[in-house]
């Protein structure tokens, strides 16, 4: 079936195509897939320590007091192995319990309302700052997945979908301990400390002492440079995990030993905080390099992952013509959309604006939200995949609509303007079955039908990176729940059954204040 | 590596890249293993549907009915019982594991006895039907292979449960009904094969001797892996022995002595499991007797010590129709009430635990690599593998020293001279390797077996143990439930 179209992961990435391509992978027994685990999880386990025998010590007889305890180096090889298996486990478990980074969108704003504050704010030493603050959140998310997942069954972990998640966890931890290792190290020489030999680590006083990640700090803007290395690098070693994620607990769920939805719910919350974070802290870096020191924030048009100027009309259209080139696909059809536009002023006055054809939005005036562009592009492309499709599977001629409502701020008034934004999303597309409305929102629940695929799809799936399958992974209403919740928007749904389906979206912005101030 | 253990020991610091490097440790995939791998989860299949068999449990009037009239078509009947027996309980145990949480079941030891099953329950599922006197004698010393095998597992078990101890994986109580349910399981899987080769052993000789079967016929016959107990007999023994190590401990100082109130008592019972309760017991008492001693006398000198004896063990015999009690008095200076309600339990809390789990690391010879001989000795029909007899397997003889160290409970006893030295050995285990383990796992082998043990204390002065026994020969009549799958 051709309507396989691209299934979306968070953000939006151009990812090279031959890197992951999830239809090979898919076999546990391609050798394909083994080296690819091979290659992204080496698997360095503890060389295996020499087995000295006593000697001597072959009769039953008995031996009196100093009978022979095993040599040095035999048994406190044994007590390293558990010491540095423990400790592991330990500091997995102390990074847990820490509380869960909250984000704010305002607080995601900061710098440019700490520059426009106080105008001899360093942006380097924010910058460092930031980087310490993102470093130790992400410590404590992937602590938090971790341990998440060692609470599992030991036979759902050992499904290999769910075992490259793991793993993928793992290596993040990895990557983030090595990059403070080789931090702390290359401060302590420089610093010419008390190094007898040249060493290739730092050296631990305890072993159950993590307070190590506690008192390294990123200090220089080389040591940001790293910082980001590993970000980027730790941002793709995650790309593709929602697919290999879903299929594991396709293959799990069968034991009914998982509560999916639970499960679910927290993961992807957490890894679209641990993305947020990370790409934040890489676009400040490059804006901020680009502006130069002492540049004005106030002068880009984005701070982070914080676009200032989107435009939900160019939004709604990108999605919407990305969404309907796979329709076409299938079904040979194309879907109009038309919206309609509010905006209430600061006096409450209401603009409307009527757009038959979204195609044509630029001749109008555009409906600005400052927001993060990726998480709106993903619920705008799940929530029109679905109508389309719906219009398109009933042959409905009439155009799928937009009611779009935002909010200008007033920014002369004393008190915070938070921009708000309400999308109802309606089709005709005949509704949804009464017994199936309450499944909606659940995961792997889906209304699409893989059996009927014929082969042609494939050829044009198995492309560039994002060849991911649109619909049937099920995922994509909760998801967009996930990400509309998480800075207090919402999504509900209406059906009529034998008629058609409405969805109202909302989302709730920024302060404009902190834009200007 | 050397230098950098030197290192270690004396700085008992650690380096970071060290603990980078131990994180893909906690992967569940590792490279030593057959089985923990990308396609074991879908071969596991198998195992779930075996683990849906019904259990035939296996009661005592079984046991003694089968052994009273062995012919060739009953022998060959029971071998095939243990056949598809075994893999339905090992299915079970293997199932539990699965449902324990990753971060239990992964942990370094218990992953090895997961896996350890899961071999064992995959080479017996492959054995086809046996149908003759030769197909069964293969199979015999393929049980014999597989009960040598997992001597292993204890110390595994023991070292995992410490652990998760350690890392508060699970609360007490559960990993004490984990642990006690594997070992009871156990004892349970290991009882089937071991009798069974036993009964193929006397099949043997009885077509050597071209007569009819000579077993027991005593009404309280059992089977033949019960022995006629004589309870002075053995108390005094397990003294003697305990005595002699102890002398050596404590050159010069006389030793308590031991005091038995009560007529003696016969019964049936597994010789190996009932040495093993009464060493440790004993161990106890006179241990604790002996440094009570020393303490209180501290003021005076060797010479003048010698010539006082310290306070005796007394033990109380009391018989009746279905049970037998003893009563094990101690004036060892007692034990903390704290410290008494948990002495049962197999979870320690974390700094305990990590004392214990320091003293394991310290046995001689202890090598913890992954190892599983039960994939060289599959069992197959024709020419199987021969493999050694039970006799002489050769194990390492420090393995099988370290089982001894642990009281090597599961050594059906064959002949004297090996029961000698496996009671020498298990007397002989040196104090300061205190596992902290001896008291849970006696209480669950007399558990097993329908008995009851408990423990009171004077605090300051001794300590009483109660151990009662049922008598197993009387419970033929009733419908003595005594296996756990």
């Amino acid at each position: 079936m051709i309507s396989q179209v691209l299934r979306k992961t968070t953000g939006v990435s151009t990812k090279p195509a031959a890197l992951h391509n999830s239809r090979l992978l898919n076999s546990p027994f391609s050798t394909k897939s083994k080296q690819l685990q091979l290659s992204l999880f080496k698997q360095i386990s503890r060389p295996q320590q020499q087995k000295q025998l006593i000697k001597g010590f072959t009769n039953n007889s008995i031996v009196p007091n100093k009978r022979a305890l095993s040599t040095t180096t035999d048994s406190e090889a044994v007590q390293i192995q558990h010491k540095l298996r423990t400790s592991v486990q330990q500091l997995i478990h102390q990074l847990s319990t820490k509380p869960l980074p909250t984000v704010s969108l305002n607080d995601l704003l900061k710098f440019q309302t700490k520059q426009h504050n106080d105008k001899s704010a360093n942006t380097t030493v924010m910058l460092v700052q930031n980087a310490n603050e993102t470093l130790n959140d992400l410590f404590v998310l992937v602590g938090k997945r971790l341990m998440k997942f060692a609470k599992l069954p030991y036979i759902v972990m050992l499904n290999p979908k769910m075992a490259l998640i793991y793993n993928t966890y793992l290596d993040t931890l990895k990557v983030l301990l090595q990059f403070v290792d080789s931090q702390m190290l290359a401060a302590n020489s420089t610093s010419g400390a008390n190094v007898e030999k040249p060493d290739d680590s730092i050296l631990l006083s305890q072993f159950d002492d993590c307070s190590y990640l506690d008192d390294f700090k990123i200090v220089t803007p080389e040591q940001n440079e790293d910082f980001i290395n590993v970000l980027n690098k730790i941002i793709e070693m995650h790309t593709d995990n929602v697919s290999y994620l879903s299929e594991g607990f396709e293959e799990v769920n069968g034991m009914q030993l998982v509560d999916e939805k639970v499960f679910l719910n927290d993961h992807l919350k957490e890894r679209i905080l641990m993305r947020l974070l990370a790409q934040h802290h890489i676009k400040l870096t490059s804006q901020l390099k680009e502006l130069g020191e002492g540049g004005d924030l106030g002068k880009l048009d984005s701070i982070g992952i914080i676009d200032k100027n989107i435009n939900i009309l160019d939004l709604l259209n990108r999605s919407f013509q990305f969404v309907n080139d796979m329709a076409a696909l299938k079904y040979d059809e194309r879907i109009g959309m038309k919206v309609k536009t509010i905006t209430i002023n600061p006096d409450n006055s209401r603009t409307v604006q009527e757009i038959e054809d979204i195609g044509k939005f630029e001749d109008y005036e555009p409906i600005v939200f400052p927001y993060i562009t990726s998480h709106i592009e993903y619920v705008f492309n799940e929530i029109l995949k679905n109508s389309t499709r719906a219009h398109a599977e009933n042959n409905v001629s009439e155009p799928v609509e937009a009611l779009v409502v935002v909010n200008k701020p007033d920014l002369t008034s004393p008190d915070p303007q938070l921009y708000k934004l309400e999308v109802r999303v309606s089709d005709k597309g005949k509704g949804v079955k009464p017994e199936i409305i309450d499944k909606l929102f659940e995961y792997s629940f889906t209304t699409f039908d893989d059996q009927a695929e014929d082969d042609d799809y494939k050829t044009l799936n198995s492309g560039s990176q994002s060849a991911n399958i649109i619909a049937g992974m099920g995922y994509g209403l909760p998801l967009s729940l996930t990400y509309n919740k998480l800075f207090h928007g919402d999504i509900r749904l209406k059906s009529i059954y034998g008629d058609g389906t409405n969805v109202y979206l909302s989302w709730t912005g920024i302060d404009a204040k902190k834009l200007i101030e | 590596m050397s230098s950098l253990l030197k290192q270690h020991a004396t700085q008992q610091s650690v380096k970071l890249s060290e603990i980078i490097s131990s994180i893909n440790g906690l992967s569940p995939y590792h490279n030593y293993s057959k089985l923990l791998n990308e396609q074991h989860f879908y071969q596991n299949s198998i195992m779930l549907q075996w683990s849906e068999r019904t259990v035939h449990p296996v009661t005592l009037r079984q046991l003694a009915n089968f052994g009273k009239r062995l012919t060739k078509e009953k022998l060959i009947s029971g071998a095939n019982f243990v056949r598809t027996e075994l893999p339905t309980r090992l299915a079970l145990k293997i199932k539990e594991l699965q449902r324990l949480d990753f971060e239990i079941s992964n942990n370094f030891h218990l992953r090895q006895v997961y896996e350890s099953y899961y071999h064992c329950f995959n080479a017996f599922r492959r054995t086809g039907s046996i149908d003759t006197l030769d197909e069964n004698e293969n199979f015999c010393n393929f049980l014999s292979n597989v009960l040598d095998d997992h001597l292993l597992i204890l110390p595994h078990l023991m070292m995992g449960s410490l652990e998760v101890s350690i890392l508060q994986l699970l609360p007490q109580q559960k990993l004490d009904e984990f642990i006690s349910s594997m070992i009871r399981s156990r004892i349970s899987r290991r009882l089937i094969m071991e009798q069974h080769i036993s009964l193929s052993k006397s099949f043997l000789e009885q077509e050597k001797n071209g007569g009819a079967v000579v077993l027991d016929k005593s009404p309280d016959f059992v089977g033949l892996v019960f022995q006629t107990i004589s309870a002075h007999d053995h108390l005094k023994l397990m003294t003697s022995y305990i005595s002699v190590f102890l002398q050596t401990q404590y050159p010069g100082i006389q030793l308590p002595e031991l005091i038995i109130e009560g007529k003696d008592v016969q019964f049936q019972f597994m010789k190996s499991h009932i040495n093993y309760i009464f060493a440790e017991i004993l161990r106890n008492a006179l241990k604790s007797t002996l440094e009570q001693f020393v303490q209180t006398h501290k003021h005076l000198t060797q010479e003048q010590l010698s010539q006082i004896k310290p306070p005796p063990i007394k033990v109380q015999i009391i018989n009746s129709k279905r049970e037998v009690e003893f009563v094990f008095s101690d004036q060892g200076g007692g034990i903390p009430r704290e410290k008494l309600d948990k002495i049962w339990s197999f979870g320690k809390n974390p700094i305990r635990a990590a004392k214990y789990l320091h003293t394991f690391h310290r046995m001689p010879g202890l090598d913890l690599t992954p190892q599983f001989p039960i994939l060289d000795h599959q069992y197959t029909r024709h020419g199987a593998k021969v493999a050694p007899a039970p006799n002489q397997h050769q194990h390492d003889p420090i393995i099988k020293d370290l089982m001894h160290n642990l009281g090597s409970i599961d050594d059906a006893v064959v002949d004297v001279e090996q029961e000698k030295s496996t009671l020498k050995s298990l007397v002989s285990r040196p104090f300061e390797f205190t596992l902290g383990v001896s008291l849970p796992m006696c209480k669950v082998y007399t558990d097993y077996w329908n008995g009851d043990l408990n423990m009171c204390s004077v605090e300051g002065y001794g300590t009483d143990v109660y151990l009662k026994l049922s008598k197993l020969g009387m419970s033929l009549d009733h419908r003595a439930q005594l296996d756990r799958a």
